[in-house]
């Protein structure tokens, strides 16, 4: 079983897929003969390499006019442009309309806290435009695999393939950003695609794919790395904390903010990951989800399983975390001259 | 602290909501009111461009990852195992 397979595709070609899987097959073939068993062909026990060749991704498309930002209901990022299965991220309709009002007054009934160990796939209707043809979602994969019918089945593989695999590239940057560790972050996303998979008949189409990959890869987090080594996930004062008040709702001098945005703008971006990694858990996550991923507070809560007010207080409290240590670096390294405020 | 001119809305309303604009969220005022404010107070214009240029670096520092190609290859055996767990006990039941 060896061999060097290239795959020079952009994203998931159906053809390059194909025949993975088809290698896949017979390698899950060779293990039920030869081991009699059913067990996940190990990294060591396997010869396939796989070379892609994708292009990079670019997300850097924000504008750079804070004055004249998109309206709401526009898309954030690129790729949300670009990803065929994203067209879902919008935030036009009046349920999340509905929910933004909370944005002001957030309710923080213990209605809205859910337990994080139980992942409803459902909970996460951001839009409720699934089709009415589609069949698949009344299929528990994981219950009774005995009334799966295979053409069933297929479908739904060849779903998960084309709207799910090709997340897997975000899906692993954002466990990279939650673990702060390629191994840890590589285990975490192989468990949450397992999960998603035995689980996606759940999941609704036409609702956000994404937060809802996002949602299973931040319970799997919790349950799986957080837990033995911290207490509760969700520290009982962010809840109660005002945010508002947190924040002095005055400005500093125009001169030092701007030799302050000179110096941070100047900063290479090894230095913001880094500093990034040093921001609490739960803020950097709420930071990645909002900066990076584009994501409405209102999608935050439910991918997070907190109130919206905890959202901003977290994004509050992580950016402030985050500002800091960028000016502490830009002071110490000389590319901030002006004393801190 | 007023930057000392008279706005329509005062900065302090205007500081209270500038992650909700920045963040595009729901906005408890008209934007166009926030954008007025901001183009006509220089103070205000260059705490949202601080916050919101730290938005982009984080953007820009934290989005170029991918995952290695092992991960790729890895979850497609995993999902392929877990099709074929289906599919192989509903064919030899």
């Amino acid at each position: 079983m060896c061999g060097l397979i290239s795959v020079k595709q952009h994203k998931s070609s159906v053809s390059a897929w194909n025949s993975l899987r088809a290698i896949c097959v017979a390698i899950y073939m060779v293990n039920l003969t030869s081991v009699g068993s059913v067990g996940v062909p190990t990294r060591d026990g396997v010869d396939i390499k796989v070379r892609e060749t994708l292009e990079p991704r670019n997300r850097n498309s924000q504008s750079l006019n804070f004055v004249e930002l998109i309206p709401q209901s526009s898309v954030r990022n690129l790729d949300e442009v670009v990803s065929k299965g994203m067209e879902t991220n919008q935030v036009s309709d009046p349920d999340l309309a509905h929910a933004n009002s909370d944005v002001v007054m957030p309710d923080l009934s213990d209605a809205d806290v859910q337990t994080i160990d139980n992942i409803d796939a459902n909970s996460l209707e951001l839009e409720g435009t699934a089709s009415d043809e589609e069949t698949l979602e009344e299929v528990d994969l994981t219950k009774d695999p005995r009334s799966i019918d295979p053409t069933l089945a297929q479908a739904l593989l060849e779903r998960f393939e084309r709207d799910a695999i090709p997340l897997l590239d975000q899906i692993y940057a954002g466990a990279l950003r939650m673990t702060r560790n390629p191994a840890d972050a590589q285990d975490l996303v192989q468990e949450t695609y397992a999960k998603a998979y035995r689980s996606f008949a759940q999941f609704q189409e036409g609702t956000n794919l994404k937060a809802w990959l996002y949602r299973i890869l931040t319970n799997t987090y919790i349950n799986i790395y957080r837990k033995a080594q911290r207490g509760p996930a969700v520290d009982p004062t962010e809840q109660i904390e005002d945010w508002q008040m947190a924040r002095a709702e005055r400005h500093t001098s125009g001169g030092l903010v701007s030799a302050e945005t000179q110096a941070l703008e100047n900063l290479p971006n090894p230095v913001i990951t880094d500093a990034f990694s040093k921001v609490p858990d739960d803020f950097r996550t709420a930071v990645y989800l909002a900066d990076v991923e584009g994501f409405s507070y209102k999608e935050i809560a439910e991918i997070m399983d907190v109130p919206v007010g905890t959202v901003m207080s977290r994004l509050h409290r992580g950016r402030k975390a985050l500002r800091e240590l960028l000016e502490d670096y830009a002071v110490e390294n000389g590319y901030l001259k002006v004393g801190k405020p | 602290m007023s930057c000392g001119n008279h706005h329509d809305m005062p900065c302090a309303e205007v500081l209270t909501v500038m992650y909700l604009y920045l963040d595009n969220e729901e906005l408890p005022c008209a934007r166009e009111m926030i954008a007025e404010h901001l183009s006509e107070c220089s103070p205000c214009e260059a705490q949202f461009g601080s916050e919101f240029l730290l938005k982009t670096l984080i953007n820009r520092a934290l989005c170029a990852e991918q995952a290695p190609a092992e991960v790729h290859s890895h979850i497609i055996m995993t999902i392929t195992q877990i099709h074929l767990e289906i599919t192989t006990v509903h064919e030899h039941p």
